[in-house]
């Protein structure tokens, strides 16, 4: 693999550059935090701070204001919490719950990576806020960063008797991959800011410049990929036989973030490269990092994710180089059915035994607002319920293994706080849809996601009923730039923000996120958004054939092209 | 005359001649301001700069009979004291006017004829440059004076509980020490300008009885009127303000703040209107409709009905919105009133001091006439017990030299429930609410005579200001930026939230980059459990305060009194005694040098 090392250009970029004079993730983080004059940090900082879990942002809305009154942009910090698999006590939730009022907006953010997202944090109010949520063994290390991000796992306890297996993995595998480096427990937890101990510190694994982007595993147990896997760099699925968990069939190099203006980078699926008994899942994902870790581009931080490394060597390539650092070739991958990429509503389990109830979070934000009390309902029900909070992939919530007694308490507190949606009352559309957290909060957003889609799918709506098709679940989602949090490229409806109000429509991915999208149309207001889907909703709602999703339907009517490849996206 | 240089420069009057053959009075007086406003900017070099102050004994050093004290914050007295030796100059008078804090104390004694003219500052205290003295006179040092004639002239405000009270204590001291009054002290309030012309007049025919003329020092009326011109701004006054227009008007305070802070920029070209960093602006405000409406209403009195205010004559509605005071309530107010409506607890009131300022505190004049009506009341009678409406002043926000033809003020809106009713002060509320971009704000400049920047650039400077206490220190930075002036530049700011009023955050971070500023320390008092103040910050930088202290810096103080004047100086007594390990006695002596060399300013309220 000399040619591969060897054609990657020398230059570093800048953040490179950060990583390697910051002794471990250290930079002037205590600096930055103790300087009064700006609620900001040191640009440099503002690098590494990801690693520690956290972004600054700045509230987009008041910026021409605060501009105009002296004052500089009023910065905030996200901080993004990791739950691996998405499983969280309810001792958890009421930590979370009070810190959003403490510190935060007063709402918690339920993330497609099933992570709790605190928006709104003064820097001032950082160190109080971690130490909050780190009592409960809760922790924001590698939140973000260019390092391995929460691990995701699809979660349907009532589904599997190998579901609880496949969780402690995804747990495993996360504290496996979690840096070692002590910075993040000498800023933010012990207080004593000016000792530096990174003498000691070591990362085996990562090496002192972590990898060259961020990195990301999810596991899934068919038939359900609620975990959307093959978005991942690694996606593992489960492989079960008779009740008992056999492995995983192993997926490398999926990534849904591009750029505008540039068709080199491409959203892309993971490629299926064999399966690997459950005992050496760990070492498998470790040696994916490291090849990444050793080969990805840290020039161009556009072209640095797996996916693009892999392109580059050719798949062949990077699996022969796997099996090289395994000592062991991969055996074939095994069959394997996934069904749905959504979550099922409603209560579920053994009215004698314990219940489950999956509950809808618009847009993933647990909040309270007049009739809809969402947030206090969950503290009440965290009072009491011995069960879990399971953040699901699709940024809704499970109340999981409710006692039998608490059942209809629970159902009661949801219904008195408006937060109980009557069955028929929204739309499948509406339940399913996802959107990024965008303006504004998000540097990065172009225009509108979480804030705007409940207005646009009002109309939508409207669409939808007239044709008779409430109950046809199709994937909408939204982002307010190209980068893809909210898993855009993966919707039968992908509405990607290119600025303020206009966004760019993408048709044709399946139910399962086995297959991306195709850009249909670009630069569309809400006007003709709805020009434009109404039409096509009208002839799937005429023409369709049986069980015939929406992205199924406008593939096989030759509205789009079918897009597996991600190198085919741009065609 | 001969022997005497009438000019500091090296300028013989024929070259003046010829410099400004042709030229109006007004223009002349507008050169005046302009060489004025370049000499307390700094830039002409400052060995040239001679303050009028010391031009005086200059001129009349030829007779010692007539000296003219004067101590004064705003400038107003020194202005007096410059009207008075003009005066007498003109009478063939030799005067020799001392600002106090430049007056050797010992020199009292031999002291035969003295006017003194002096303010009263807060509860009754001496203006800074008044205390020691004050202090003097009061104390057992304080010299016998069988030989002195004097008379007082008090500044004074009539709001205050204590009005006039360092005059007052003048007074009685000089004549305890045996000195004999030329006159009665006469007390003039605000509106000070024609009393004391007249008390000029008045005291000067008294003193024809005892003082000769000597021909010698006859000075020429051009030599005062230059005394006087060295205040190019006499011409813009209360009575004759310039109308300004409003460029901006911005709230500083970010969404959220319980503080309303308004950045108001105000045009000033053609005003001829000059000002130095220190300075206050006069803004002439209007009453509020609403407020003016409530009082008719409360004095059941018709808004038509004529009133005569002096040779004037207005509807009482329009009496009222722009000439008289209305939001806030004083003792001789109410003592006029007290004459008119014969209420038993009115007059209770005004036997006790003790119950009479909780009183006033936070009542105005709709309370006034709603708790205590009368029926014999009318329009004129109202009139004439309310109190004119004075100007409030703002201490200027600007350099000219960064802002060529403009004048910032930063300005908190004062507002407040009180005994029923919203309450709004008078001028900041008109400011903030009743005036936008395009509209006009009558103003005058208020010289402040002791908050300026030192004379030499190369001097550092410490600035401390809590809420609109940072005005000053923005003219002051912008002014010593736009100057290169080497002297290192500190502020310490305090306000309660970082997020929202850290009032023109943006520049000091820019000003901090580029070295306007060495130093910026904030302070936000509720941002944490523990409140933290400016003075903690001192406290905590002591070291730093007491070696620029050391290395000669200057130390400025603006913000409100109570709440910051008291304990900055508590604090800065802890650095001395922290850092320099002195006495208790000698902190006190070293911070007391550090007021008497002008080094320690204050400009508080």
């Amino acid at each position: 693999m000399a040619d591969i090392l060897a054609s990657a250009p020398a230059a570093h970029s800048e953040v490179e550059h950060v990583k390697i004079a910051s002794r471990y993730l250290r930079g002037t983080i205590v600096e930055s935090l103790a300087n009064r004059l700006t609620g900001a940090l040191n640009p440099d900082d503002t690098h590494l701070i990801k690693f520690h879990g956290s972004y600054q942002q700045t509230d987009r809305d008041l910026e021409s204001e605060r501009k105009r009154q002296k004052l500089e942009p009023l910065f905030s910090f996200m901080i993004r919490v990791r739950v691996p698999g998405g499983v969280a006590s309810a001792p958890q939730w009421q930590r979370m719950d009070a810190l959003a009022d403490a510190y935060g907006n007063s709402t918690l953010k339920l993330t497609t990576r099933q992570t709790f997202q605190l928006h709104g944090v003064l820097k001032r109010n950082l160190p109080a806020a971690i130490q909050v949520f780190n009592e409960v063994q809760l922790d924001s290390i590698a939140g973000c960063g260019d390092v391995n991000r929460n691990v995701m796992c699809n979660t349907n306890p009532h589904e599997s008797a190998v579901h609880g297996e496949v969780v402690a993995l995804a747990q495993a595998i996360s504290a496996h991959l979690t840096p070692r480096t002590t910075a993040y427990r000498e800023i933010w937890l012990d207080g004593n800011l000016l000792e530096t101990t990174e003498a000691v510190d070591d990362e085996p694994i990562y090496g002192h410049t972590y990898l060259p982007r961020k990195f990301k595993i999810a596991l899934a147990l068919p038939p359900y990929n609620d975990s959307d896997i093959f978005s991942n760099d690694v996606g593992l699925i489960a492989i079960e036989q008779n009740g008992q968990l056999l492995g995983f069939n192993v997926a490398v190099g999926g990534g849904l973030g591009m750029t505008f203006g540039l068709p080199e980078t491409y959203p892309r699926l993971a490629d299926i490269i064999g399966f690997v008994p459950t005992a050496e899942v760990l070492d498998v994902c470790e040696k994916i990092v490291t090849i990444q870790r050793d080969w990805g581009n840290r020039a161009n931080r556009k072209l640095s994710r797996l996916k693009y490394t892999i392109d580059r060597a050719g798949l062949p390539a990077f699996v022969a180089e796997l099996h090289q650092r395994l000592g062991h070739e991969l055996a074939p991958a095994r069959p394997y059915r996934f069904h749905s990429s959504s979550d099922a509503f409603g209560w579920t389990g053994d009215p004698a035994g314990p219940s489950h109830l999956v509950l809808f979070v618009e847009g993933g934000r647990v909040l309270d607002r007049p009739g809809y009390r969402l947030k206090s309902a969950l503290r009440e029900i965290s009072s009491f319920h011995t069960g879990e909070f399971r953040l699901t992939g699709n940024q809704n919530l499970i109340l999981a293994n409710i006692e039998p007694s608490h059942r209809a308490r629970i159902q009661a507190i949801l219904e008195e706080n408006g937060a109980a949606p009557k069955a028929g009352q929204l739309t499948a559309l509406r339940r399913e849809a996802l959107a990024c957290v965008a303006l504004n909060t998000c540097s990065q957003a172009f225009a509108e996601a979480e804030r705007y889609l409940p207005q646009l799918l009002d109309k939508l709506d409207t669409v939808i009923q007239a044709h008779g098709l409430a109950e046809a679940g199709i994937l909408l989602r939204m982002t307010g730039c190209p980068n893809g949090c909210a898993r855009p490229y993966l919707g039968e409806i992908g509405l990607v923000g290119r600025a303020p109000g206009r966004y760019n429509l993408y048709l044709g991915a399946n139910h399962t996120g086995e297959r991306l999208n195709k850009l249909y149309r670009e630069m569309l207001d809400e006007d003709g958004i709805l020009r434009e889907l109404t039409p096509l909703l009208a002839a799937y709602a005429a023409e369709r054939q049986s069980q015939e999703g929406f992205g199924d339907f406008v593939v096989r009517t030759g509205v789009v092209q079918a897009t597996v490849q991600g190198l085919d996206f741009h065609t | 005359m001969a022997t005497v240089p009438l000019l500091p420069l090296t300028l013989d009057e024929a070259a003046l001649q010829q410099l400004t053959a042709g030229l109006t009075p007004q223009q002349l007086v507008w050169l005046s301001g302009y060489f004025y406003g370049h000499a307390t900017s700094g830039v002409v070099a400052a060995g040239a700069v001679v303050p009028a102050a010391a031009v005086a004994p200059a001129i009349l050093a030829a007779t010692q009979k007539l000296t003219i004290l004067y101590g004064s914050h705003t400038g107003n007295g020194k202005k007096i004291a410059a009207q008075a030796a003009a005066a007498a100059a003109s009478r063939g008078l030799t005067a020799e006017v001392h600002d106090m804090n430049d007056y050797p104390t010992r020199q009292l004694a031999q002291a035969q004829n003295l006017l003194v003219i002096v303010s009263t500052h807060g509860e009754g205290e001496p203006p800074i440059s008044a205390e020691e003295l004050h202090q003097f006179i009061s104390g057992p040092r304080a010299p016998k004076l069988p030989k002195l004639r004097f008379t007082v002239l008090a500044l004074g405000d009539k709001s205050y509980l204590h009005y006039c009270q360092t005059g007052k204590d003048f007074d009685q001291r000089l004549a305890e020490l045996g000195g004999n009054r030329l006159l009665d002290r006469v007390d003039v309030d605000v509106a000070f300008q024609a009393p004391a012309a007249k008390w000029i007049e008045d005291v000067l025919d008294v003193l024809a009885g005892f003082v000769s003329t000597s021909p010698a020092s006859v000075t020429s009326a051009p030599e005062a009127d230059s005394l006087l011109h060295s205040f190019p701004d006499l011409h813009f006054t209360h009575e004759n303000p310039w109308p300004a227009k409003v460029l901006e008007s911005i709230q500083l305070n970010g969404r959220g703040s319980d503080k309303e802070t308004y950045h108001i920029e105000l045009d000033l070209t053609a005003a001829g209107l000059h000002y130095a960093p220190g300075d206050a602006l006069a803004v002439v405000p209007i009453n509020h409709n609403p407020l003016v409406e409530e009082v008719l209403r409360a004095a059941r009195l018709s808004d038509t009905a004529p009133v005569q205010l002096g040779a004037e004559s207005l509807p009482l509605a329009a009496a009222l919105a722009s000439r008289r005071e209305l939001t806030v309530l004083t003792r001789d107010v109410l003592e006029r009133y007290a004459a008119l409506a014969p209420h038993a607890e009115l007059h209770g009131l005004l036997a006790d001091a003790s119950r009479l300022q909780p009183y006033l505190y936070g009542r105005d004049v709709a309370d006034l006439l709603t708790y205590f009506p009368t029926d014999q009341l009318t329009a004129q009678a109202l009139a004439d017990t309310l109190r004119p409406l004075p100007s409030r002043a703002y201490s200027i926000a600007s350099s000219r030299l960064a802002h060529p033809d403009e004048v910032h003020l930063t300005v908190g809106a004062v507002r407040y429930e009180a005994h029923g009713r919203r309450k709004h002060g008078v001028c900041s509320s008109f400011l903030a609410d009743r005036v936008a971009a395009g509209d006009e704000v009558r103003v005058y400049v208020q010289h402040n005579e002791y908050f300026k920047l030192p004379a030499e650039t190369s001097t550092d400077i410490i600035m401390v200001g809590a809420g609109t206490g940072i005005a000053p220190f923005r003219a002051f930075v912008e002014e010593r930026v736009e100057l290169g002036s080497a002297g290192r530049n500190w502020l310490l700011f305090g306000n309660p939230h970082f997020t929202t009023d850290f009032l023109y955050q943006a520049e000091w971070q820019q000003h901090l980059k580029r070295g306007g500023l060495a130093k910026l320390d904030v302070a936000f008092s509720r941002d944490q459990a523990a409140k933290v103040y400016v003075q903690n910050r001192l406290l905590e930088n002591s070291r730093d305060v007491f070696g620029w202290l050391e290395n000669g810096a200057q130390f400025y103080v603006c913000g409100n009194k109570n709440r910051l004047g008291h304990a900055v100086q508590t604090a800065l007594a802890q650095v001395v005694k922290k850092e320099a390990g002195l006495s208790p006695g000698d902190t006190t002596t070293y911070v007391k040098n550090l007021r008497k060399q002008r080094r320690y300013l204050e400009d508080v309220y």
